[in-house]
């Protein structure tokens, strides 16, 4: 009796575990996989940043509606770093330790995203950079564990130069704000321009900080100076409080004044008809204005963003849209989200986007996105002003070569880094 | 060569008095509550921001296209902050009165977060923008050089008859002549009748309509956005403090010093413009810890 109680037990227990092995093995396999979100959550970037998280969540649901990616669902972890790098560190660290992401994409503030980098490059864990511009974090303080997959600083800066080399200003003053994105786009203007284009004179340069509210000084110091055009790297209320200033003073009568925030739909409609005219502004992406080629997909994801978000997508948007598309594509190539592999494969792989084609290059991580600058002027199509005249740049013709990334590491490297 | 500087010179004197006039008339508020009812109102940075908030509701939400939208939210709003003010110094205040000063600077704190959060819930974290009222949209020249119209139409008789009138209450009226003895001696008043409750509670009110007032009338010059109260409150403390606590001649000579080392230094320093509004606070600060025109704190708080 005793024995046959055991076999039929052992019998019993055969058969549950072979009937369960599988179904845990399913269960392995679609396993979803985890991205981390890591953006300024809260404060006045959460501005920003909502979109961007909603451009991340449509190309997630697209995805996953067509199955996913190696058979597997996308899911995001998001967690706010209240632009503070302490707290980005920390939250980063928490993602992949406790919350078991695979990789961690985000980050709007130049100086948390170099904070985060370190620590990805520490971890060896992959951190995809979405927004961020610094130029050195895939220039001197790259490493194989980042990518960026939107435009860098040294872009914006260059394709303003070019698009200014073709006029004739010879004259110019600069005004930023005090902080490293400011100084840095408003260098690499000026270093680029003076290769294009001889006989071009810097006449002063202004910092106000960041958030500052009042500039009548630095307009009617800028005016004092007579130039034939100023360079601003301002952006947000900054520029927003600038421009309305400034145009009381009969500023940009007097000079052609060339943003590289102006191009933005948070300061176009804001502003709406008190936006001047003819200003230069240099920006990623317009709605109203798709990659020749893209128009469909263009629209398509334009609607899909307005009726989540209730206007109009901007560049940060859909770079979190475009982001997590390369991404799955590159893990679909890795077939694996494994650190190593898939930021091998990410290094030197080309995507065809809604964007356009792009390239992650293999040698800084950094992607080769076009960048455009155009002149504002008022389309009878939309309460806000819109752009004309616009030039585009390719990523290679305005990147920092192999050799320029190089020697800027080398010397990154002697100051004992 | 001299006509140059002069110009130059004239300019930045003339755009430093527009600042000057500006932070004053933010300040007033501040200051004055602080001389009658010994508190420091860091509270006052919210009650602009909302001045300016509710300029812009009126003008994008209550009466969009309305011609003399401007004049009538500039006459309504303050108003309305005032009775806020009100509301304010009822609820929280006058609880707090007779506590240590630790906790009322606590508590005026935490109504900023409160009021900056309930900006966010209630407009939303983007920037938004109040258009100049039509025909000011522009320039003026001045001696051949260019100022905004809406600065030198607009911002400067409002804060010179803001100057004037406290003046005038001040120094002319049975009111005023009360609340002066408040600013010198609060128990005394008490003592001798004065309705104190209601004495607070009017020039809360004032303070608060002035703050109100200082929103408005600057919405147009800049971006609106949450955070916006923080940003003004540092500037007002340094003038009024700068200037003496309390005292409404100070809060003017603190702002008019402010307003021309912020012009003249961006002209000649710009890269240490900052710094020098605060060094003059600092060494005034040490030689003179009451201010340049302040009295000594009433004792005994």
């Amino acid at each position: 009796m005793r024995r046959r109680f055991w076999g039929q037990l052992v019998v019993l227990l055969t058969i549950l575990t072979l009937i369960t092995t599988p179904a845990m093995a399913q269960q392995k396999k679609s396993k979803p996989i985890k991205i981390g979100l890591l953006y300024a959550l809260s404060g006045l970037a959460a501005v920003y940043t909502k979109g961007t998280i909603i451009g991340h969540e449509i190309a997630a649901d697209e995805i996953n509606e067509k199955g996913g990616v190696l058979g597997r669902k996308i899911e995001f972890v998001t967690r706010d770093n209240k632009l503070k790098p302490g707290i980005a560190v920390k939250e980063f660290r928490r993602m992949v330790t406790r919350d078991q992401v695979d990789f961690v994409m985000g980050i709007i503030s130049s100086g948390v995203a170099l904070a985060v980098s370190q620590v990805a490059k520490e971890m060896k864990v992959l951190f995809v950079d979405t927004i961020a511009q610094t130029s050195a974090l895939t220039g001197e303080q790259g490493h194989p564990y980042v990518v960026r997959t939107n435009t860098n600083s040294t872009i914006i800066g260059r394709t303003a130069a070019l698009a200014a080399a073709v006029q004739d200003w010879k004259k110019f003053y600069f005004i930023g704000p005090d902080y490293e994105w400011g100084h840095v786009v408003n260098d690499d203007f000026w270093k680029f321009l003076q290769t294009k284009k001889e006989g071009v004179e810097k006449l002063g340069e202004l910092w106000p900080k960041l958030g500052e509210r009042d500039f009548s000084s630095h307009i009617t110091t800028m005016l004092a100076a007579n130039p034939d055009a100023v360079f601003s790297s301002l952006w947000g209320g900054d520029l927003i409080a600038f421009i309305k200033q400034a145009t009381a003073y009969g500023f940009f009568d007097k000079t052609q004044f060339i943003s590289t925030g102006a191009g933005d739909l948070d300061i176009l409609k804001p502003l709406g008809k008190e936006m001047p005219d003819g200003l230069m502004a240099t920006f990623f992406y317009a709605f109203d204005m798709p990659v020749p080629g893209k128009e469909k997909e263009n629209e398509a994801f334009v609607a899909k963003f307005q009726e989540k978000a209730g206007y109009e997508p901007k560049s940060g948007d859909i770079a979190g849209y475009v982001s997590t598309y390369m991404l799955a594509e590159a893990i679909e190539k890795a077939g694996t989200t494994e650190t190593e592999k898939l930021a091998a494969t990410l290094h030197g792989m080309s995507f065809d986007t809604v964007l356009g084609p792009v390239t992650i290059r293999d040698f800084d991580g950094q992607s080769t996105f076009g960048y455009h600058a155009g002149f504002t002027y008022t389309n009878p199509d939309y309460p806000f002003k819109r752009l004309k005249d616009v030039t585009r740049a390719e990523g290679e013709e305005v990147l920092e070569t192999k050799a320029e990334i190089e020697k800027a590491r080398a010397e990154y490297r002697k100051k004992g880094h | 060569m001299v006509e140059l500087l002069t110009g130059d010179y004239f300019v930045t004197f003339f755009n430093g008095l527009i600042i000057a006039l500006g932070i004053y008339l933010i300040s007033s508020g501040l200051s004055l509550v602080f001389g009658v009812l010994g508190i420091l109102n860091f509270a006052h940075g919210s009650l602009y921001m909302y001045g300016a908030f509710l300029v812009f509701t009126v003008m994008r939400y209550l009466l969009p296209g309305v011609p003399g939208a401007f004049w009538i939210a500039l006459i309504v709003v303050p108003v309305v902050i005032a009775v806020i003010g009100i509301g304010m110094e009822i609820a929280f205040l006058r609880p707090i009165y007779n506590a240590d000063h630790l906790y009322q600077l606590l508590l005026t704190y935490g109504l900023v977060l409160i009021f900056g959060d309930l900006v966010k819930l209630i407009w939303g974290a983007e920037n938004q923008s109040v258009s100049r009222p039509a025909g000011f949209e522009g320039t003026i020249e001045i001696f051949g050089n260019l100022f905004p119209s809406y600065q030198v139409w607009i911002l400067i008789p409002i804060s010179l008859a803001a100057m004037l009138g406290l003046y005038l209450f001040l120094n002319r009226t049975h009111a005023g002549r009360i609340v002066r003895a408040a600013t010198q001696d609060r128990e005394m008043i008490s003592a001798l009748g004065v309705n104190v409750r209601l004495l607070y509670t009017g020039v809360f009110a004032l303070g608060a309509y002035l703050g109100g007032l200082g929103g408005a009338v600057l919405a147009p010059m800049g971006a609106l956005y949450p955070g916006m109260d923080f940003d003004i409150i540092i500037d007002v403390f340094l003038v009024v403090v700068l200037g003496g606590l309390g005292s409404l001649p100070g809060t003017a000579l603190g702002a008019f010093i402010f307003g021309e080392l912020r012009s003249f230094g961006i002209l000649y320093v710009p890269q240490f413009e900052t710094l020098f509004i605060y060094i003059l606070m600092a060494v005034v600060l040490v030689a003179r810890p009451q201010g340049l025109l302040g009295k000594q704190v009433q004792g005994g708080h």
